[in-house]
């Protein structure tokens, strides 16, 4: 089986506009939430972890604009990492997940429609032209990335709650293993309006505190925005182009909970399938994962069903829950976790989880409480969404670092 | 038109497919064609009828899900009788594109926060809104668990579900994978997009098709990716037969379909093109 590698990463969430800006931030523990102000006066009284406004390359116009133009901070950054020439980026794939991205969350378009089909019912037809309609025609993630940039490649825009990002990464390095495309420009991407965030709240699984996943007394989770993005390629192409390998796609797997439509299931059985299909195609004892990466949104049942199973599954891997310091950045999140995975599997660290202070005696599990050095090579990410769905992925560091300690 | 080709032709086997559409399933839309019909603009269409479901799934819980998974249901089910005896629904991939996902509830949530605050918004309508609540509905009620995925992304939502599809009979993570499409009609919608666009074109088009796929059969669909010069600024409008289905992203799947029966009928199948307003095009081909 080809081995599918990374030659370029780059993420922007409400921690950082890069990754060694981002690695600080995981690292200190820097925590900077906005108030939901900043989407609308209206908004519901939940503060988010706002990507910094840089990253929002013609300014946040509440569109869906928002989510491609973090998308595309975070390609070109990726991109000009992997150094390929224009001649490949022309031939590249494009599979990126979101959620907010290709929903219809056009409200204020949608307001002035309402208007105005009240006014077309009195006789007066002025028209009107909105932003966030008009975004939203021209803001689809992949196929709008794939304009921007070139890739004339698979494309596709996943949309599968939070596990997109995972998917999109999962997915992308199917297809090259497969053959169906040498290079794949992949990730996730996910910016807030209103509406999102006014259903979420309305969900009541919103924590107006900072989050704080697997914690007894945890309360719900902060939304966050984001995009992490990744090139991937067979490590046979980058070889021959001489790029830079900065970690590999070992492992994937994806399966779906058909238990509930919202609730995750009790046993994890979705979950446990995926990681066991991710740890089978890489071929790792489990004695050789330095870490998990969780999706630890800090929601009562998300943090119960997944805490409970790797507690269980992994009783003695450390376990790290990273939306302390970003938020849950939806369809971006599996990306950004699994180039956080890179990333401390290069810096051999894996840092404390952020907003963890008492266990939950239901759970059983401890995330890191305090930075940990690594000493092997593979990570798993794990990732949970609406609907049932579960991906897992085992990324893999460039060098095998137990031969070198 | 000028355009390039990506140079890889993915493909695998058909197996079964499911229609449902406001004109009945794939035979009443090639009668339609034959006799020329042209429904959709005539007016608004009624909504499509999904009562055949009793056939497959129990009545009760089928009145608590929205319209737009209940056309999903349909007509995955009729594409599922053609999943041999001995292979497992744990053994079945599913694979949705669609544009819009479940447009009612995505209008009836925006409405709540209009209408009200976004205190007072509904949160049943919030969580039936999300793209995957069809692919979340469908392997719940169909007891699928293999990989679910969405695709969102216009008209080439299909064509993009078709790759994803593809990709994972190839990867060996499911031995069959139903791929569909599926969009709702909601009049609030149309008329945000026609008030935007003063677009005449945009005619009510939905339905639901699904195809089951496994990697070899003796029919053969493949995808090939091409990137067209962008002329127009305008929405584009794709579809062999959209005098019958009419303006919508389902136009692909529709096509596709057509030329599925076409060639189990000993007809020559055409090949379809979709164009997006990005200048992508996905050409899907059928082949016995």
């Amino acid at each position: 089986m080809q081995k599918v590698c990374v030659t370029g990463m780059s993420c922007v969430c409400a921690a950082g506009t890069s990754c060694d800006a981002v690695w600080k931030s995981l690292v200190e523990g820097s925590i900077k939430r906005t108030s939901s102000l900043v989407l609308h006066d209206d908004a519901l009284p939940y503060p988010f972890f706002a990507a910094p406004e840089e990253a929002f390359i013609s300014g946040r116009r509440h569109s869906s604009a928002d989510v491609l133009h973090l998308g595309l901070f975070a390609a070109q950054d990726a991109l000009k990492q992997s150094k390929i020439t224009e001649q490949i980026q022309q031939h590249m794939g494009i599979i990126i997940g979101t959620t907010a991205g290709s929903a219809l969350h056009f409200l204020q378009g949608y307001a002035a429609s309402r208007v105005q089909s009240d006014n077309a019912s009195r006789g007066s037809t002025a028209p009107h032209q909105t932003i966030d309609i008009i975004d939203y025609h021209k803001s689809n993630l992949a196929l709008s990335i794939a304009n921007h940039l070139g890739g004339l490649g698979p494309v596709s825009t996943i949309t599968n709650a939070c596990t997109s990002g995972a998917d999109a990464i999962g997915l992308a390095a199917d297809m090259i293993r497969n053959g169906q495309c040498e290079l794949i420009l992949c990730g996730g991407a996910d910016a807030l309006s209103l509406v999102p965030h006014t259903g979420f709240a309305r969900l009541m699984v919103y924590s107006d505190e900072p989050c704080r996943p697997f914690d007894a007394d945890r309360r719900g989770l902060n939304l966050g925005e984001g995009a992490g993005m990744l090139v991937l390629e067979s490590e046979a192409h980058a070889k021959a182009r001489g790029a830079h390998i900065l970690g590999y796609i070992a492992g994937y797997g994806s399966a779906v909970d058909a238990h509930h439509f919202t609730a995750p299931h009790p046993e994890a059985r979705g979950l446990a399938k995926s990681v066991t299909q991710a740890l089978a195609e890489a071929s790792i004892p489990l004695e050789n994962l330095a870490f998990i990466n969780v999706h630890g949104t800090a929601t009562m049942e998300n943090d119960k069903v997944e805490g409970a199973y790797c507690y269980g599954a992994f009783p003695k891997t450390p376990v790290w829950a990273s939306k302390g310091v970003t938020g849950h950045t939806l369809g971006a999140a599996g990306a950004l976790e699994a180039i956080f995975c890179l990333m401390a599997l290069q810096h051999r660290l894996v840092p404390r989880s952020h907003g963890f202070i008492n266990p939950d005696p239901a759970i059983m599990l401890k995330p890191t409480q305090e930075h940990t050095v690594i000493t092997s090579e593979y990570a798993l990410s794990t990732s949970l969404g609406f609907g049932g769905g579960n991906a897992a992925l085992v990324l893999k560091a460039v060098k095998n670092i137990a031969e070198e300690l | 038109m000028l355009s390039t080709s990506h140079p890889f032709v993915t493909s695998c086997g058909v197996v079964g497919l499911g229609l449902v559409h406001n004109l009945g399933d794939i035979t009443n839309l090639y009668t339609a064609h034959e006799q020329n019909l042209s429904p959709a603009v005539q007016g608004p269409l009624p909504k499509t009828d999904v009562s055949k479901l009793s056939e497959f799934l129990p009545k009760a819980p089928m009145r608590r899900i929205p319209h737009y998974a209940r056309m999903g249901l349909l007509a995955a089910s009729q594409a599922l009788k053609s999943l041999p005896d001995d292979v497992s629904r744990e053994d079945v991939g599913l694979v949705i594109g669609s544009a819009y996902a479940g447009a009612k509830m995505s209008m009836d949530f925006m409405d709540s926060i209009l209408d009200g605050s976004p205190r007072l918004s509904s949160p049943t309508a919030f969580s039936h809104a999300v793209n995957n609540m069809g692919a979340g509905l469908l392997s719940l009620y169909l007891g699928l668990r293999g990989p679910c995925h969405t695709i969102s992304q216009d008209s080439l939502s299909f064509a993009g579900g078709l790759e994803i599809a593809i990709t994972m009979l190839l990867a060996k993570r499911a031995r069959y994978v139903l791929l569909g499409a599926i969009e709702e009609t909601d009049s609030r919608l149309l008329n945000t997009d026609k008030n935007v666009f003063q677009h005449k074109n945009l005619d009510d088009g939905e339905g639901a098709v699904f195809f089951l796929l496994t990697k070899r059969n003796n029919t053969t669909i493949s995808l090939q990716w091409n990137k067209a010069e962008i002329f127009s600024d305008s929405l584009e409008e794709n579809g062999i037969y959209k005098n019958i289905y009419g303006f919508t992203p389902l136009a692909q799947a529709f096509d596709t379909a057509m030329q599925f029966f076409m060639l189990s009928e000993g007809q020559k199948a055409k090949n379809t093109c979709c164009q997006s307003v990005y200048g992508r095009q996905a050409t899907i081909t059928l082949q016995a």
